[in-house]
């Protein structure tokens, strides 16, 4: 199975990014061997709205079975959603070794549901 | 004549001083633009007569037809088509912005369009101010489309009066677009000074002609009226704290309404833009 991590550098050994959407690039890494497949950058990084959306898209046609970031939004938790995939949570900055090491010892906890976006309360008259 | 009245935040008694102009001006048409939080109504105080679905053409996509070749979702500059391959194809309805390129794109002609409802245009009258007023469903990001109708929505030759949205976001210039004058309501007051410098942008660049009403005008400091005087911005009215404004105000009473005095004061106010204009 492969699971995707969002991190802050394109690169094999960098460090946990907590966002999601506009996480500077992810690795993917196959839960049996442990190896890392891919780092791939991010091109949702400014993307003008929808990076949410299409973060989580480009994750679900790479095939990817998980992911493991700091915060989801709700636009890419209902996608991940519809593809099938897990969402694990893994705060602060720690480094991508660490963080699949735990998420293969069963450490990480799912990432159950996204908040909602609030309306805006201004008490404007 | 279009009047447009904003402010640069919330709170400043913006909505006040447009429902109290209306109830001066009458007959007259009232726009609700704040369309997020639509109140003018509070003030007005009117029972509802009509109300009329908003709806926004929305992609529909055929599974049937789809082979998930991804050209509607390369097409979408704003990212709302998601192509999950072999699962669902679907656009994204707080993002997608209607323009239909998604399905002209589409080589299998798999997505057909359909209304999807985004809120209410709801009507009201009372004391000769007929209020249109527009509510956005919680959670759509987009108000703009629903605004942009309002303005489509106007009677022929009648007078209008704008209640903006706060903020000197899009929305903002979206309803003082078409405004002949925009009444710009302030308090004197560091944020106060702040938010209407910020609001003066909007409106310079729009190139719309301005003037101020300063409310709560014996509460602060003179810096409004420096500034006026700088910028030869007119001060249009002057509203000092007055408990009996404030507890009516409460009471959703607007000063034109309980009193003979400001009612007075908002038909000069009236005149006044009149011949500005
Ligand atoms: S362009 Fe048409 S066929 Fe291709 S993925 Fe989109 S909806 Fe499906
Ligand atoms: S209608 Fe326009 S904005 Fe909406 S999904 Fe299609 S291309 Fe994107």
């Amino acid at each position: 199975m492969l699971f995707a991590i969002s991190v802050l550098e394109n690169k094999p050994d960098s460090n946990l990014d907590p966002t999601f959407g506009r996480a500077g690039a992810f690795v993917i890494v196959d839960s049996d061997s442990g190896e890392i497949i891919e780092t791939i950058n991010n091109p949702n990084v400014n993307a003008a709205g929808g990076a949410g959306y299409a973060t989580a898209q480009m994750l679900a046609n790479k095939g990817v079975k998980a992911v493991i970031t700091g915060s989801l939004g709700p636009n890419a938790y209902n996608v991940l959603n519809a593809a099938g995939i897990k969402a694990y949570y893994n705060s602060g900055y720690s480094a991508v070794d660490q963080v699949a090491k735990d998420f293969s010892a069963g450490k990480l906890k799912p990432i159950e549901q996204s908040l909602g976006r609030g309306r805006r309360h201004s008490g404007n008259f | 004549m279009i009047v447009s009245v904003a402010s640069g935040k919330g709170g400043t008694g913006k909505t006040t001083v447009a429902v109290s102009m209306a109830i001066a001006a009458a007959p007259v048409t009232l726009i609700d633009a704040d369309v997020e939080e639509p109140n003018a109504n509070i003030l007005l105080r009117a029972s509802k007569h009509d109300a009329t679905d908003f709806s926004v053409p929305f992609p529909i996509v055929d599974p049937l037809r789809c082979d998930y070749c991804e050209k509607c979702a390369e097409f979408c500059a704003y990212n709302a088509m998601i192509v999950l391959k072999g699962l669902k194809v679907f656009a994204a309805p707080e993002i997608c912005k209607s323009c239909g390129g998604c399905i002209l794109v589409c080589p299998k002609d798999a997505i057909s369009e359909k209304p999807r409802k985004m809120g209410l245009i709801n009507y009201y009258s009372r004391l000769n101010v007929n209020l249109i007023e527009g509510e956005i469903n919680v959670g759509e990001a987009v108000a703009k489309p629903l605004i942009n109708e309002l303005f489509r929505r106007l009677p022929e030759g009648n007078d209008v009066i704008v209640d903006c949205p706060p903020g000197s976001a899009h929305s903002v210039v979206e309803s003082t677009r078409s405004a002949d004058f925009v009444v710009l309501v302030t308090e004197p007051t560091p944020f106060g000074l702040h938010d209407l410098i910020e609001a003066l942008k909007v409106t310079d660049s729009l190139k719309k002609p301005v003037g101020i009403i300063i409310n709560r005008s014996d509460i602060g400091d003179d810096k409004i009226e420096i500034l006026s005087k700088e910028k030869s911005i007119p001060i249009l009215m002057k509203i000092p704290y007055s408990s009996e404004i404030a507890s009516k105000y409460s009471q959703g009473i607007p000063p034109a309404e309980f009193s003979d005095y400001w009612r007075e004061e908002f038909i000069k106010l009236w005149h006044n833009i009149m011949e500005i204009v």
